[in-house]
């Protein structure tokens, strides 16, 4: 086990490469100065989470309970690892490409398993400390704790999420397993994730919900304010060991070290039964899964004798679509703004309806929103999960070796190109679509601005969708050798998604200055969306002249 | 028609010359086969040919059309086979042959006519509504041939087309080559199976660290250099020369 996990852990640390996380063909300075900047963003992205973790731990110290910023952090990094990791975890254990050859070593099937569980742990721990360290430093500072508390947060936070790992690598197989029985597996494995994901976001949210309603909440509010009740206690309702976890950080005696202990052993016990119970069939389940169905469905034997031509464009419009759509990693990647926010959008909606399904008081408080900073809200709203799509900005980096068949093709590199845009403005408005359908049901009240709302954010999610694909055009990344890869280890993708969020988030910070300086609203969203209409039109121009040159010209380096 | 002027490719920073000044001319009419050891620059020209890599100096002219000035017109001219399949492994192969030919823009009747006759050729025709995936290597390059003869191009390009091959199939695949060139078409090819190039190929071209160091009907190059077979021949130029 120990050679291949090695070699796991070093194709990851590769990954980081700047050469190889940037890909292309460029001189090493202009890698590391890219590599550098990546690192920049990524830095601003973390100030402003310690900044957040910084106001948090202020308001918390000054009700009297700093250690509750512990708990809450724990909390938070619990519940985000089951989210962010969920996709990942399945692409790593099913849809990795190593699968068929692996299963021609020497290795068991619980040594792969254990293997690849230490891998993603590895990672996720890293995460963790990350996310962790900044709140346990304050706690540390205010409390004037010592060294041994420094070590012991060090030696604790890792453990963290292995219960997360744990319960998605279990979700995952129930997955697999089911969608097994099926022929249109992949399709299907792609749909049960979501709702997989769906189910699980939606448990959490009434979870968290019925433990606050059973206590009464203005009875809890009242503990609360009368010092009774403690606010760490309502986080330890939500996940119970991380009571232990504040405990083992914050306490010196026995019960510390039970605190640590439990914590640590809760940890690698949960992923330890899921290498025990699941590890003997994972190795079979992951092969199944490789394996290609033979036998031809009905549609496709009528499909034998049609051959409907197409032009150029529609081809290649068509086969850029069913790419998304086709391969699991990618759908999950790109699609999952179409279900994550809309369950985050529905948690909220229903929590600020005192609980329940009556939108009512909701809906009149939105009648007081003036009309224009409605549509101003449901275009940032619409904008901003269109953005988080990286169907576009790794629409070129996804083509990888099979760049060179796409240069020997007589298609201009403008109309390729404008394939590649209209999936990412097709995917983008998929994304969106749940959300207006959710918010047309639920506040029925706001339709016409929502409308109104959502062809506006086409302006500006088009804008930085056709920038994402410049960046992409311009520092593709062919070198992949699967398919999450492609998508996931993109760093000028990433830069390019975390570029086009601040375009939006710019976009409302340009939009509340000119409310500042006594800007109707209406005319503020009109200005701004005759900028993104330029910009647009500017864009595109590029796009369609220097950047198709650069695209055909791109050559894939073996 | 092919024509290469003074062509020039290199890599690593310039510093290695993966094509050095290749001039070559293969007309219509001619099964022209492209040897040369491993390393020699044979990929390379043939990904200069059909666009994927771009020379770093010369002009490649395709049927008199200039790859560089007018890329569209001229990778028309020509049908590609790679020496590996790296592409689309979750389509079936039919919608494969249907990409390609809306990408040459071939008519309804014409491709219909054109995917059935070479499915029955290449014996495809079963699991042609198969994801390409699984396909074998040998069905790969039997999709790959289909799809790079679907518009029936006048320059057909293969880069190591007998590779995992099954007799029937390399024979099929030799027979529809000379019959291509009967009908004044050119057929460049790269290969090591030199047996196959000396019965089949009415030129060859030898490339030897990006240099073209013969070029020539087999029979007159076996003569010239005293060679019995065309192996002999491009050992004492490859070796020789190496010494």
């Amino acid at each position: 086990m120990l050679p291949y996990l090695r070699i796991l852990i070093k194709q990851r640390i590769a990954a980081w490469n700047p050469s190889t996380f940037l890909g292309g063909k460029r001189s090493k300075v202009k890698s590391i100065l890219s590599f550098a900047l990546i690192m920049v963003s990524m830095l601003i992205l973390y100030a402003m989470l310690v900044g957040i973790e910084y106001l948090m731990f202020g308001a918390f110290s000054q009700l009297g309970e700093p250690e509750t910023m512990l708990a809450l952090t724990g909390v938070l990094c619990t519940l985000m690892t089951v989210i962010t990791s969920f996709f990942y975890i399945i692409s790593e254990l099913f849809f990795s490409k190593d699968v068929t050859l692996v299963s021609s070593l020497p290795i068991s099937s619980r040594s792969l398993l254990t293997a690849k569980l230490i891998r993603i742990w590895l990672g996720e721990a890293g995460i963790a400390l990350l996310i962790c360290l900044p709140v346990v430093v304050l706690y540390g500072i205010n409390q004037t704790m010592n060294v041994w508390y420094y070590l012991k947060a060090l030696l604790l936070v890792p453990f963290m999420p292995m219960v997360p790992i744990a319960v998605v690598t279990l979700l995952s197989f129930a997955l697999i397993r089911v969608s097994a029985l099926w022929k249109r597996r992949e399709a299907l494995t792609v749909v049960m994730s979501m709702l997989f994901l769906v189910a699980f976001m939606w448990a959490d949210m009434k979870f968290s919900m019925s433990s606050a309603s059973n206590d009464d909440m203005g009875a809890a509010v009242l503990q609360l304010i009368t010092r009774q009740r403690r606010i760490l206690d309502m986080f330890a309702g939500l996940y119970p060991p991380i009571r232990w976890f504040v405990v083992a950080l914050t306490q010196t005696d026995l019960v510390a070290v039970g605190g640590w202990l439990g914590f640590a052993a809760l940890n690698v016990a949960a992923v330890g039964a899921m290498v025990l119970m699941l590890g003997g069939s994972y190795q079979r389940l992951a092969i199944q899964q490789n394996e290609t169905l033979t036998r031809m469905n009905s549609t496709a034997k009528k499909r034998v004798d049609r051959h409907g031509m197409r032009t150029q464009f529609r081809a290649l419009y068509r086969r850029e679509v069913r790419e998304i759509f086709t391969v699991p990693i990618y759908a999950m990647n790109c699609l999952a703004a179409a279900v994550m926010y809309p369950v985050i959008f529905v948690a909220m909606m229903l929590s600020s309806g005192s609980g329940g399904m009556d939108m009512q008081p909701l809906s009149q408080l939105i009648t007081l929103v003036p009309n224009g900073l409605m549509i101003a809200i449901a275009t940032a709203v619409f904008a901003f999960t269109a953005t988080t799509s990286m169907a576009t900005g790794t629409a070129v980096s996804r083509e990888g070796k099979r760049h060179e068949f796409f240069r020997t093709l007589p298609v201009k590199p403008q109309t390729q190109l404008l394939a590649k845009l209209m999936m990412g403005i097709t995917i983008n408005m998929i994304c969106c679509f749940p959300m207006v359908v959710i918010i047309f049901i639920m506040l029925p009240s706001i339709i016409p601005e929502l409308l109104i709302g959502f062809l506006c954010s086409l302006l500006f999610s088009t804008a930085s969708t056709v920038v994402e694909l410049m960046v992409d055009v311009a520092h593709p990344r062919f070198g992949w050798k699967n398919e999450t890869e492609a998508i996931k280890q993109n760093g000028m993708a990433s830069l390019g998604m975390f570029g086009s969020m601040g375009f939006i988030a710019a976009c409302g910070g340009a939009f509340y200055g000119l409310s500042v300086l006594g800007v109707s609203h209406i005319l503020s969203l009109v200005l701004l969306c005759a900028v993104a209409l330029v910009l647009n039109i500017l864009f595109f121009h590029r796009l369609m002249g220097k950047a198709s040159q650069t695209y055909i010209l791109q050559e894939v380096q073996n | 028609m092919i024509r290469f002027e003074h062509v020039t490719k290199t890599y690593a920073g310039g510093s290695v010359k993966a094509v050095d000044d290749l001039n070559l001319e293969v007309d219509g009419g001619k099964v022209f086969g492209f040897l040369g050891p491993n390393g020699a620059g044979k990929t390379t020209t043939i990904k200069m040919m059909t666009g994927i890599l771009n020379p770093d100096e010369g002009n490649i002219l395709l049927e008199d059309v200039d790859l560089l000035k007018n890329p569209i017109e001229a990778k028309r001219k020509f049908g590609f086979v790679p020496d590996s399949f790296e592409m689309f492994e979750r389509l079936t192969g039919m919608d494969y042959l249907n990409f390609l030919a809306d990408m040459y823009q071939v008519g309804n009747r014409e491709r219909k006519e054109h995917i059935e006759k070479y499915l029955a050729k290449y014996d495809l025709k079963d699991a042609i509504q198969q994801p390409i995936r699984s396909f074998s290597h040998g069905m790969k390059q039997k999709l790959q041939i289909i799809g790079s003869l679907i518009h029936q191009p006048s320059i057909w390009v293969l880069d190591e087309p007998m590779v995992g091959l099954d007799p029937a199939s390399m024979r099929e695949l030799k027979n529809e080559m000379r019959e291509y060139c009967d009908q004044g078409k050119t057929v460049f090819f790269s290969t090591h199976v030199l047996d196959v190039a000396e019965r089949l190929c009415d030129e060859v071209g030898i490339i030897r660290r990006g240099k073209l160091i013969a070029q020539g009907k087999p029979e007159e190059l076996m003569k010239q250099d005293q060679a019995s077979t065309l192996e002999d021949l491009f050992l004492n130029l490859t070796e020789n020369e190496e010494a």
